[in-house]
């Protein structure tokens, strides 16, 4: 089975987006998760604040599937 | 002579006109620190209780601390403080700019106020001499025009100082000292503390060093602390020197930490077009960094928008709490109508949460049908409508038209509508709450939620929460210096830092008695105002009474009661008056007078 998901990354985590595309669509392994993702991408697990499906906030151990949009964000700041 | 510190202050009569010195008591120091510990054991024993915020026995300071002016990163922070008329309560408030290093260099660890002036005027303090002048001519300028024509006046560009705007003159609740064009000590309404005294600037020029107890282990450790902080500072996310605090704007709507269109919405369901009003979408109008004097986080920037309704060619970059303030708080993601009321406010001298929380406030009155479009001057105050946001900040910051009914903050402006208005005004005790959800924090360990409601500044975020960190506040580093010195050089090296400043040794212990000596005289000067901690109540739709049905904060609420009863125990205050134990003021020393007043044995304390 083919999973494709739609990936966008926000703020500093542009840094690691492949070919320089912030959104970009993603063959991933079946029963994939959100970390396998973030693993996938080369991003240091501690440089992802959180992520959302569909900018819901999901926890990491959700199974993605296909046609998810997963968002990653960094951590928070605040003033 | 006292190390790490200018040794001296200066009393401003302004009824009188009259200005004198008074040398740095070292006791004091050693007890208090400095910034708004010397701030509020000044004005704690000089004050008497139950007096009128914007009358002339209300003791309005600008104080700087022992890490300031000594060439130590991050050393840059002036607070101010007095009674504020927005709360009724004890208030400080701080913020970056050049002023407090300038204010020290100058001669003076800090300046207070007192009295109304007969004419407007501002005190001009350069190298040890003080003196007030004539400021009928600045009267009715803005903070920025205001800069420009003292720089012109005063023949130095390197002048530093804090200004009040319209806003301020006309006594606005919610108004604040702007600080260098750009930095705002918001929180308080200590602005219109100044406009009451006729009181428009305090512009400082200092060349004196600072004298410290040892110079050469002070160049070795800010050495050693600016490249382990530097390296911290450009490795790990957020990137402050890239953002400073927008880089995570989104994230904040989208975790649940920001609060949305008054704090009813929920973020994920409600602005989903957040990214907006954040990180690299604000960037985009960077003309040029900006920082703050010897900072290697350079945090803050310029910003400009080349055209449109909103064209300018300079302003501050919104800073996170303003982009939730008129951006999630109102769900605007019109990323030019927010720098315009950002620019609005520094302009006017106006704290961008107070301003911003106000006009979500008549939104939802607006929604609810409690306001009409005539009563707002014509208005379509629909939720996003960026036009009617601006318009309707510049009302409020003339105090114009409806703009009026706003300009005190959304307390008063319930109060003035009426039709049961009040529960909409998300407030606590007459301040607005800053931009991050008491819920989400507390789901990560920060005790926000105690904060907001039991310190004796309601509603504020940066307020320290544990003895330690009022103590790291007291020295006058910057909150960004303090998480980076924290984690690169160590949370208890503090000590070490204040031993080459100061030539006095401050254990860890010592440092924690510092904190608790800030918090209980904070504590007493709120219980000699006859308030009780029953007065503070954080509204129930931001501690989750009732919960919101979705989003990741579903479900949770907080149990306020619970909450402040433990950290007045763990303070040794009483759990239900949250008066500090005479055992504790015994214990800590230096607090006679806080004593004598709660437990007898001073005349006429008030």
């Amino acid at each position: 089975m083919n999973v494709v998901v739609h990936v966008r990354l926000n703020a500093l985590l542009r840094k690691y987006a492949p070919e320089g595309n912030t959104e970009f669509s993603l063959h991933i392994a079946e029963r994939c998760t959100i970390e396998d993702l973030i693993g996938q991408l080369g991003i240091p697990p501690s440089q992802v604040g959180f992520a959302a499906v569909d900018l819901k906030c999901t926890p990491r151990s959700r199974v993605l599937e296909s046609g998810d949009q997963v968002t990653f964000f960094p951590p928070l700041t605040g003033g | 002579m006292l190390q790490g510190y200018a040794g001296r202050m200066l009393f401003v009569d302004l009824s009188q006109g009259k200005i004198q010195e008074e040398p740095l008591d070292a006791e004091m120091a050693r007890n208090f620190l400095g910034n708004y510990g010397i701030g509020a054991k000044v004005i704690y024993d000089r004050q008497k209780g139950r007096i009128d915020s914007l009358g002339p026995e209300n003791i309005l300071g600008f104080v700087t601390g022992p890490l300031v002016g000594v060439r130590v990163p991050f050393g840059i922070r002036t607070v101010v403080v007095g009674k504020s008329p927005l709360t009724a309560t004890w208030g400080d408030t701080s913020s970056g700019g050049g002023f407090a290093r300038e204010l020290k260099k100058a001669g003076y660890d800090a300046v207070f106020f007192t009295g109304i002036s007969e004419k407007p005027v501002y005190l001009w303090v350069r190298d040890g001499r003080a003196e007030l002048r004539p400021a009928d001519h600045l009267w009715g300028l803005d903070t920025t025009q205001t800069e420009d024509a003292l720089r012109s006046e005063l023949g130095d560009r390197r002048v530093h100082m804090a200004s009040i705007g319209p806003a301020g003159e006309k006594c606005s609740l919610i108004a604040c000292p702007i600080i260098d064009k750009y930095h705002a000590p918001g929180r308080s309404g200590l602005g219109a503390v100044m406009g009451s005294k006729r009181l428009k600037a305090v512009v400082a020029r200092g060349t004196q060093d600072i004298p410290v107890a040892d110079r050469e282990s002070l160049r070795e450790m800010t050495r050693q602390a600016m490249r382990s902080m530097s390296a911290r500072i450009r490795s790990d996310p957020p990137e402050i020197t890239r953002y400073g605090t927008c880089g995570g704007t989104a994230a904040s709507v989208f975790s649940g930490d920001c609060p949305v269109k008054n704090w009813a919405g929920v973020g994920e369901e409600m602005f989903k077009t957040a990214e907006r009003i954040s990180d690299e979408s604000v960037i985009a109008f960077q003309v040029k960094k900006d920082t703050c004097p010897g900072c290697p986080a350079a945090c803050n920037g310029i910003v400009g928008v080349e055209s449109g309704p909103y064209a300018l060619q300079e302003a501050a970059k919104p800073e996170y709490e303003t982009l939730g303030a008129f951006g999630a708080m109102l769900l605007n993601d019109n990323m030019e109508s927010i720098i315009w009321c950002n620019s609005i406010c520094d302009r006017y001298g106006l704290d961008t949460i107070s301003a911003g929380c106000t006009v979500a406030f008549a939104m939802e009155c607006y929604e609810r049908g409690l306001i009409t479009q005539r009563e707002a001057d014509g208005l379509d105050l629909s939720w996003g409508n960026h036009r009617a946001i601006v318009a309707l900040t510049e009302k409020l910051a003339r105090r114009e038209g409806f703009g009026a009914v706003l300009a005190d903050g959304a307390k008063v402006a319930a109060e003035r509508i009426g039709r049961g208005s009040g529960v909409y005004a998300m407030h606590i005790h007459g301040q607005e709450l800053p931009m991050h959800d008491p819920k989400f924090a507390q789901s990560r360990g920060w005790p926000l939620g105690m904060a907001y409601q039991a310190d004796a500044t309601p509603g504020r975020h940066t307020v320290a929460t544990e003895d330690i960190g009022r103590a790291y506040n007291a020295t006058g580093m910057c909150g960004i210096g303090q998480w980076s010195f924290k984690e690169s050089v160590g949370r208890d090296r503090l000590g070490e830092l204040l031993l080459a400043v100061t030539g006095l040794e401050y254990s860890p212990e010592d440092l924690k008695a510092v904190g608790a000596r800030i918090a209980c005289i904070r504590q007493a000067f709120n219980l000699r105002e006859g308030l009780s901690p029953r007065d503070f109540r954080l509204p129930g739709r931001i501690t989750g009474h009732p919960p919101f049905q979705g989003g990741p904060l579903a479900g949770v609420s907080l149990d306020m009661d619970a909450v402040v009863r433990e950290h007045f125990q763990s303070m040794e205050w009483d759990p239900e008056t949250g008066r500090p134990s005479r055992d504790l003021l015994e214990k800590l020393g230096g607090l006679e007078e806080v004593s004598a007043d709660l437990y007898g044995g001073r005349e006429g304390g008030g």
